[in-house]
């Protein structure tokens, strides 16, 4: 069984993020449902797109963590892990900025993953390498060498999203701190992503 | 949508500096190519604006088409050279880019734009040490260039040099003291940098954004969390009061204007105020 299974909103959302927002770098968290039986398999099953451009400074990271703590306890899933798209096209190394949010993430559930989004795999034939994967080993993150299981046809699943536009109705929690009402949460576009399947 | 609402939503866009290139495209295929004509005294610098939105997009062709425009009606002014050179730059032809922006200020060494441009190459090459020590340099000579400081600090923040990103936002401050936006930055980087002097010094730029805008949401909840932090090694009164009333506002601010999400709004306040009892 793989250790890291990717569902279909947790796949999609940090993509269209990053291509919501292709000249700058974007970074959020990943949901994924509380293990059952103490296994130490993870299942993603959404994401929250946090922010875009400066994506290192700690207060409204503080606020966005707490917030989406307090949005997770109702719906029954935690934070397990972070993902980052860097600003250059050719980097796609975790930051020092990243290990911390992990590190972070990780003194809370200890299973916790960084996804690192590698910017030159967003084309259809190699969408399904799109994400670096890292696992806390000791202090460092590591590679992780085994592949994720994702959802079927990903490619297909997400340049339908982009061509549809839908990058563009993504809400981040930057978006959120500009107009309260839009829902970093993102429910309609898990409905159209669920409707594609 | 109409020609004139297409219209003013690029110029909209153009006057906001705002990068929505692949939105600039669609309008552009959509409605106003073919129309171009009736643009007016709008119409070169909505070619210009098309020209790099294509470059963004990779459509390097409507790029060309656009220069061709430009050169056509402007020739080879340092205006229409630089947007030559950008196009070298976006196929990946650094050296020839290079090379335009130099001839250029080789006529004009006070030419701003192509400097930027030299400064821009460092980037997309991912030196940002370079682009650093050239945007002082650059900021030596053109101290109020507002964009150039505000690219600087971003460097410095790339960097994790907080000292230097704040000392950006200081000259920002200073051209600009009634900006409620750079207050805001300029303790939230305060802040990342930690310690009590630095915490001081976030809470009271975010207090000065809320003065300057109350409907600061990013300054209201900043203040809190550097109150809420200060409460345990110093001035524990002013600061507790200062923490319980920004929670107070931030939670009136969700009731005024979005009441559906009051209750996530007060219970991420509790959760930071509770910590406070924990120190």
């Amino acid at each position: 069984m793989a250790a890291i299974t990717i569902q279909p909103k947790a796949f999609c959302k940090p993509i269209l993020h990053a291509a919501k927002y292709p000249h700058l770098a974007v970074n959020g968290l990943l949901l994924a449902e509380k293990s059952k039986d103490g296994s130490k398999a993870v299942n993603f099953v959404d994401a929250i797109p946090l922010f875009h451009g400066s994506i290192t400074l700690s207060p409204m990271l503080e606020i966005a963590l707490t917030t989406v703590e307090k949005v997770t306890e109702s719906r029954n899933l935690c934070i397990a892990g972070y993902y980052q798209a860097n600003q250059h096209k050719s980097d796609s190394k975790p930051t020092d900025c990243a290990q911390r949010i992990g590190d972070r993430i990780a003194e809370y559930f200890p299973s916790a993953y960084i996804f690192m989004i590698d910017n030159s795999s967003f084309n259809r034939e190699d969408i399904h390498h799109v994400f670096k994967i890292y696992r806390q080993k000791s202090k460092d993150w590591d590679l992780v060498q085994e592949e994720a299981r994702l959802p079927t046809t990903p490619g297909e699943l997400v340049f339908t999203l982009l061509e549809g536009k839908q990058h563009r109705q993504l809400c981040d929690f930057d978006n959120h701190l500009d107009d309260i009402s839009l829902s970093f949460e993102n429910e309609s576009l898990g409905e159209q992503i669920d409707k594609l399947l | 949508m109409g020609f004139e609402e297409a219209r003013a939503l690029l110029r909209k866009w153009r006057d906001e500096k705002e990068r929505r290139s692949d939105e600039v495209l669609d309008v552009w295929a959509n409605i106003l190519e073919g129309k171009a004509h009736r643009l007016g005294d709008e119409t070169w610098l909505v070619y210009e604006q098309v020209f790099i939105a294509s470059l963004d997009c990779n459509q390097i062709s409507t790029a060309g088409d656009c220069l061709r425009m430009l050169i056509d009606k402007f020739g080879n002014t340092n205006r229409v050279m630089k947007l030559r050179a950008m196009k070298d730059e976006a196929v990946g032809d650094f050296e020839g880019a290079v090379e335009t922006y130099e001839r250029i200020l080789e006529k004009d060494k006070n030419d701003s734009a192509s400097k930027k441009r030299l400064i821009a190459i460092h980037k997309a090459k991912n030196n940002t040490r370079d682009a650093i020590d050239e945007l002082v340099k650059y900021l030596d000579v053109f101290s109020t260039d507002t964009e150039a400081w505000e690219e600087l600090c971003d460097l410095y923040l790339l960097e994790q040099d907080y000292s230097k990103a704040a000392f950006c936002m200081e000259e920002l401050i200073m051209a600009n003291p009634h900006n409620h936006v750079f207050y805001q930055k300029y303790a939230e980087i305060k802040f990342t940098e930690g310690d009590g002097k630095n915490m001081e010094i976030a809470r009271t730029n975010f207090a000065k954004a809320v003065q300057l805008n109350p409907g600061n949401l990013r300054a209201l909840y900043g203040f809190l969390l550097a109150a809420a932090n200060l409460v345990s090694s110093k001035d524990k009164k002013n600061n507790a009061r200062y923490s319980a009333w920004a929670g107070q506002k931030v939670v009136e601010f969700y009731s005024n204007h979005c009441p559906q999400k009051k209750e996530m709004a007060k219970k991420v306040v509790d959760a930071i105020l509770e910590n406070l009892k924990l120190a």
